[in-house]
């Protein structure tokens, strides 16, 4: 697919804080794309750098190739779902969603159309002449959705679009909106903290913290191949085993050179899914295996969480199976897995 | 790098736009209103009086001196003793009545408010001059007195310090109210309760939480009165006859009558240092209570 | 919901007595027919002909008005602009206290003040330099009124309008001014009222000869007991308390009670 945003070397600093640290990303056409990292990463400081709210202090926006910094908001082909909505209260939903096809001075005819076919789209019909303090959360967010893409840009930026509605609705919408950019072929980028919500939508995500960009992948690769000790904890469960890389074997107090080919030799930590591992009451005549005691189990309908404590270590490591399985608190069990299913992460 | 830095510096001459377009017109408006009619004055203070009003440009501290006179400072002494009789009055009367708003029920306490600010509305000397009607010899109380036999004479009730203090708290009142309605109303519920669940009766959780915690709120409401009180000079007139001067008369006085324009000036810089003094003990008292929170 | 304990009735009583007995008592001896206090005579609007056919004080209300409306927009529109200014272009605690000076100094020193400054420059006193003198205090009040409305204002509404391809001018006539009009239009009413009533700095910067209804009214209640003043205090108590009752509405007084 070919390129659409291209943000090199991208920094911007607020007083002491560095809100956006030396960003590279490229953002491809017609992609539904994810910025996810924890609140206060920097995430909707570098949305509206995208949108021309904040100057960078360093670096370069290109946008299909036109330098983007110093383009004020109004003349960028860019827009923005905000995440407080920002639905002008004085206007109906219809002067809301007709409000940036006005600036463009339309004539009043196609406007009407417009609004109409992307009312029609979100599913407000009806609402039209209600204010925005008279419709729900949920409608506030299509009026706000539909108010930004009757603009037709070529980027649509939508900082945390789900995290006002309530759980049910956030469910609906992640649907609608994978629905809706498909529908409208626009390039979507959204800032989300929620790793569920981005792994679920995006094509590509992003993870961010504090500043900095740590990994560009698919949802996943991310999951199964994290480049980094923050994305994997950051991204679903994991184990982490420290330990060192020698002679392409992994060891570690517990381990006794788990087999290691492609690593390069150094501290490192050993991260295990926990669905990766498997459970047995008694030893195999594998040199990837662990000793341990079950501490608890937590029952969840479709599966089991097992702690299982090791000796000489604080942390449980935790251990899913499927259904519901059975060990008894205490019982001593074995701990093994592929060794493929192992990341090595510099540590 | 330089270069495009300059780029992104493209929508400043917008941001300096809107500032001089904002900032510009009140800026010199109160600059050349506000800011040069004050400087005036501590100039003024400084310069000799002309013969006929005016000043003479000829500096001098002499201004200064006459007013460390005794005659000035008791003046200056009963303004304050007045205008802090007054402050205590309003401090007495508003706060139960501040406090007794925040407990009405919510839909009663914004009609409750207006009732008290509305006939702050009115005009002031008229709001004066009722208090001639109803003090004078001839006037309400007298008759109502006799009507109910306390009295067989007529009695006047105008032209002392009391009937001033009274004028003044009935200009003032709702100025010390509003601000303790505001500091009331903002203590959480919760630490009444919090209180009562710690072992509190009411009154000791009023002393010991509401109090405390509406201390800004007293002082505010403490300079609203005060500072207006010792600058007015139309309360004493009209209810104080020759009985109160107060140092808004004698700056009255020396502005259109002595024509002393400088020692006029001397006169109204005490009120404002007066009033920079409580201020500053305002500032002071914020801050620590920002501290607390 | 602490319980409302009754005994605090009294004192709430009590203040509402004290700041309404002395009016009650005015209204009704407009309608007295001897106009004093001393004795009920009858029921007589003749008070209110009277007052309205003293020349004196017609003049003085038609100073007033002028004077009054000319601060109201010209103190309108420098204080809105700089309520403006202070919410989005300053930082300075500095400024701030600049803008709300006029209306902590006490009135009788910015009055001296300014007589002093109009004196130096020989600026002739009359209704302009009441006037003018009128739109110092103004000005503080309006930028006041108008920034707690700028202050509850959501920005991004402001940069929403600019994302969608509104020009900074656009989005103030569109978006802004709308949402800040109540404010705008309580703080022209409330200066209105402020300065139909300011008697000490107009008593200062009037010049010879040149009289507002409240030096008409100073000079009127020197002389003691005037009856036409208690129709007058009527008219002008149902006028102000019109405009305070409409403020109110604009302001929403009501949602910032309950936000509170
Ligand atoms: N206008 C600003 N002024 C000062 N600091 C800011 C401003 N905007 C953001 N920051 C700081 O920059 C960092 C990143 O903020 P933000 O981009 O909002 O994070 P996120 O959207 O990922 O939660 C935070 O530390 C925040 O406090
Ligand atoms: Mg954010």
């Amino acid at each position: 697919m070919p390129e659409l945003v291209h943000i090199a070397k991208v920094t911007k600093r607020f007083g002491d804080v560095t809100a956006v640290d030396a960003v590279d990303l490229t953002i491809e056409e017609n992609e539904f794309f994810a910025l996810l990292g924890p609140s206060g990463c920097g995430k909707t400081t570098l949305l509206r750098i995208l949108a021309g709210f904040e100057d960078p202090d360093e670096g370069q926006v290109l946008l299909g190739g036109r330098d983007l910094v110093g383009v004020r908001p109004y003349d960028r082909p860019v827009n923005m779902m905000f995440q407080s909505y920002a639905l002008f209260p004085h206007l109906t939903v219809w002067q809301n969603i007709a409000y940036g096809l006005v600036e463009e001075r339309l004539p009043k005819r196609e406007i009407e159309q417009r609004v109409g076919e992307v009312i029609a789209k979100v599913g407000l019909e009806g609402l039209e002449s209600r204010k925005p303090h008279q419709i729900s959360g949920g409608q506030k967010q299509r009026v706000a959705l539909a108010r930004a893409i009757v603009k037709r840009p070529r980027v649509l930026l939508l900082d945390e679009p789900l995290a006002a509605l309530d759980k049910k609705i956030r469910a609906d919408m992640q649907l609608e909106l994978k629905r809706l950019q498909h529908e409208v072929g626009i390039t979507f980028v959204v800032v989300t903290h929620d790793q569920e919500e981005a792994m679920s939508m995006a094509d590509r995500v992003a993870v961010m913290n504090q500043g900095r960009i740590l990994q560009v992948a698919d949802p996943i690769t991310l999951y199964e191949r994290p480049a980094d000790y923050f994305v994997a904890q950051f991204i679903g469960e994991m184990n982490f085993i420290a330990g060192e890389v020698r002679d392409g074997r992994f060891f570690s107090p517990e381990l006794e050179g788990v087999p290691a080919p492609d690593a390069d030799a150094g501290p490192v930590w050993l991260a295990l899914r926990p669905e990766k591992i498997v459970l047995r009451e008694s030893p195999g005549a594998t040199p990837v295996e662990l000793e341990g005691r079950v501490e608890t189990t937590t029952f969840f309908g479709s599966l089991t969480h097992c702690y299982v404590r090791l000796p000489g270590r604080e942390e449980p490591v935790v251990v899913t199976a499927p259904g519901p399985r059975t060990f008894q608190p205490g019982a001593t069990v074995w701990m093994t897995w592929r060794p493929e299913d192992a990341v090595l992460l510099p540590r | 790098m330089t270069k495009r830095l300059s780029k992104a510096d493209r929508s400043r001459p917008t941001r300096w736009v809107g500032r001089l377009l904002t900032l510009g017109p009140g800026g010199l408006y109160l600059t050349l209103f506000l800011a040069v009619p004050l400087a005036v004055i501590v100039t003024y203070s400084f310069m000799r009086r002309g013969t006929f009003g005016g000043v003479v440009y000829q500096p001098t501290l002499e201004n200064y001196r006459r007013a460390v006179d005794p005659l000035f400072l008791r003046i200056l002494w009963d303004s304050v003793r007045i205008g802090g009789l007054t402050t205590l009055l309003a401090l007495l009367i508003g706060y139960p009545a501040a406090f007794a708003i925040t407990k009405l029920p919510t839909r009663w306490r914004l009609p409750a408010l207006v009732a008290i600010v509305l006939p702050f509305w009115s005009n002031f000397l008229i709001r004066t001059y009722a208090w001639i009607v109803l003090l004078n010899r001839e006037g309400i109380l007298s008759k109502a007195l006799r009507a109910v036999g306390l009295t067989d004479e007529p009695v006047g009730f105008l032209y002392n310090r009391g009937s001033v203090v009274v004028g003044l708290l009935y200009a003032y009142l709702p100025l010390m109210i509003l601000p303790l309605y505001a500091a009331l109303d903002r203590i959480d519920p919760a630490l009444d309760e919090a209180s009562a669940d710690l072992g509190a009766k009411p009154w000791r959780t009023f002393i010991r939480v509401t109090v405390p915690l509406s201390l800004p709120g007293m002082t505010a409401g403490s300079i609203f009165v005060f500072v207006p009180s010792i600058g007015n000079f139309v309360v004493p007139e009209l209810l104080g006859g020759g009985q109160a001067v107060m140092v808004g008369n004698l700056i009255r006085d020396q502005f259109l009558r002595a024509r002393d324009w400088p020692f006029g000036a001397v006169l109204s810089l005490s009120i404002v240092g007066l009033m920079m003094i409580l201020l500053v003990v305002q500032a002071v008292q914020l801050k620590r209570t920002r501290a607390h929170a | 919901m602490p319980r409302f304990r009754r005994w605090l009735v009294f004192p709430l009583l009590g203040v509402y007595g004290f700041l309404y007995v002395p009016i009650v008592i005015l209204a009704v001896l407009s309608f007295n027919e001897s106009g004093l206090p001393t004795a009920w005579t009858g029921f007589s609007t003749k008070w209110y002909g009277a007052l309205f056919s003293n020349d004196l004080i017609l003049r003085g209300a038609r100073t007033t008005l002028v004077v009054a409306l000319g601060a109201t927009v010209l103190a309108t529109i420098i204080g809105t602009l700089l309520a403006l200014g202070l919410e989005r272009y300053s930082r300075s605690v500095l400024f701030d206290a600049f803008a709300i000076a006029p209306a902590v100094v006490p009135d009788i020193v910015l009055a001296i003040g300014l007589l002093a400054f109009y004196t130096m420059i020989q600026f002739t006193l009359g209704t302009v330099s009441v006037l003018f003198a009128h739109v110092t205090f103004n000005i503080a009040f309006v930028t006041a009124v108008v920034r707690t409305r700028l202050h509850n204002f959501d920005q991004q509404l402001e940069e929403a309008s600019l994302d969608l391809g509104a020009t900074e001018l656009r989005t103030f006539f569109r978006v802004t001014l709308p949402l800040i009009a109540p404010g705008i239009l309580a703080a022209a009413l409330l200066s209105f009222t402020l300065s139909v009533d300011e008697f000490v700095i107009a008593f200062f910067t009037r010049g010879a000869g040149v009289e507002t209804l409240p030096t008409v009214i100073y000079s009127m209640v020197r002389f003691g007991i005037t009856p036409e003043i208690n129709a007058l205090a009527v008219v002008l108590l149902g006028l102000s308390f019109t405009v305070v009752v409409v403020s109110q509405r604009l302001i929403g007084l009501r949602r910032v009670v309950d936000n509170a």
